[in-house]
C-alpha cells in the first residue's frame, strides 16, 4: 500500500451523480495522491475541488467539446496523472482518452449506478482501453470480458 | 418540509406542475420548497429557488421530511446518505425533459431499495405524499468496492 500513495491519480466527472458517485470512491482516491477535477455547465453549483471544468456532451458541438478538451488537456498537464478515474460522463472519458493515449496513465472507469440496462456510451468506447472497467450491474458486465462487476457504490 | 429538487441541468415543468396540483388538491397543507433549475414553470403555492450552492442545498435537505426529485443519482444518493425517503419522478424524452429515458431505468432499479419511491403522475405522487414514509440509508458498499478496486489497480501497477 506504500507506494500508491505517491501514485498520482487524476479524478474527473460531470457534476450531479457523477460527483456524488466519486464521493463514494473515496476510499479509493484516498490512497492516492489524488486531484479531483468536476465538470460544471455555467449556472450550477460550486465544488470544492482542485479544478472545475467545462461541461459539455455530444449534444453540446463541436466547439463545447473542444473547450472542454482544452480544459482537460490542460489539467493533464499539470497533474500528469499515474491513474485516472473516472464516473462518466464526456468529459471523464475525453480525460481517460488523452490520459491514456498522449499521458501514458492507467485508467480506471467505474460506470455510474444508473445505467441499470447498458454501459453508457462513454463507458462502451472507454472498454477498450481502460485499464479497468466496472459495472455496477452484474447483467450489464456478464459475458463482456472488458467489463467487470465487483458490486455497486449503494 | 418537502424539499423538491430537479437537478441543474435541466427544467422539470410537468413535476412542478403537479406540486403545485397538488396543494391545490390538499388545500395548501404542505410546505414545500423547491429547487427547480433552468424549469420554465413558476411555482404558485410553493416557495422555491433556481439553483443553490451546495451548502443550502444540504441545509434545506437535512431539515425536510421528504425528498421529491427528478430520478438523478446525485439526488438519490444524497438522500440515502442523509437518511431521508425520497420520492423519485423519471424525466420522459417523450415530453423533451431529457436525451433518453434512462432515469425511467434508474426508478425501476431503484424502486425496490429501502427509503426510494417512484410516483410516475399525479395520483402516484399526491398518495405517497399522504403517507407515512420511511427513510433508508446507504450501507456499506461503497467501502467494500473501494477495497475490491485497490486489489485491481495494485494489479495494473505492478504493486
Amino acid at each position: 500500500m506504500k507506494s500508491l500513495i505517491n501514485r498520482k491519480l487524476l479524478c474527473v466527472c460531470s457534476q450531479g451523480g457523477h460527483y456524488v458517485q466519486m464521493t463514494l470512491l473515496e476510499g479509493f482516491c484516498n490512497r492516492f495522491s489524488a486531484t479531483y477535477a468536476v465538470a460544471v455547465s455555467e449556472d450550477s453549483c460550486r465544488y470544492d475541488v482542485d479544478y472545475v471544468l467545462k461541461d459539455s456532451n455530444l449534444r453540446s458541438g463541436f466547439l463545447a467539446i473542444l473547450f472542454t478538451v482544452i480544459d482537460v488537456c490542460k489539467i493533464l498537464l499539470k497533474c500528469k496523472p499515474d491513474v485516472v478515474l473516472s464516473t462518466g460522463a464526456l468529459p471523464g472519458f475525453l480525460a481517460c482518452f488523452f490520459g491514456k493515449f498522449f499521458f501514458g496513465a492507467k485508467v480506471v472507469w467505474v460506470d455510474s449506478v444508473a445505467n441499470a440496462e447498458k454501459l453508457s456510451i462513454s463507458g462502451r468506447f472507454v472498454k477498450y482501453f481502460a485499464d479497468i472497467t466496472c459495472s455496477q450491474w452484474e447483467s450489464v458486465a456478464h459475458g463482456d470480458e472488458r467489463v467487470t462487476y465487483i458490486g455497486r457504490l449503494l | 418540509m418537502i424539499f423538491v429538487s430537479v437537478g441543474t441541468q435541466l427544467g422539470f415543468d410537468r413535476l412542478l406542475k403537479m406540486l403545485d396540483i397538488v396543494q391545490e388538491h390538499n388545500n395548501l397543507k404542505f410546505k414545500i420548497f423547491a429547487q427547480i433549475g433552468s424549469s420554465r414553470y413558476v411555482p404558485k403555492h410553493y416557495e422555491f429557488e433556481n439553483s443553490m450552492t451546495q451548502k443550502d442545498f444540504n441545509e434545506r435537505l437535512s431539515n425536510s421530511s421528504v425528498i421529491v426529485s427528478h430520478a438523478g443519482m446525485g439526488n438519490i444518493i444524497t438522500a440515502l446518505s442523509y437518511k431521508k425517503p425520497i420520492i423519485i419522478i423519471p424525466r420522459l424524452s417523450a415530453f423533451g425533459e431529457h436525451r433518453n429515458d434512462h432515469q425511467v431505468h434508474t426508478a425501476n432499479s431503484f424502486a425496490e431499495i429501502a427509503g426510494v419511491y417512484v410516483a410516475t403522475d399525479f395520483d402516484s405522487l399526491n398518495e405517497l405524499l399522504n403517507k407515512e414514509l420511511a427513510a433508508g440509508e446507504l450501507n456499506q458498499s461503497s467501502e467494500i468496492f473501494c477495497e475490491k478496486l485497490l486489489r485491481k489497480i495494485e494489479t495494473v501497477l505492478n504493486v
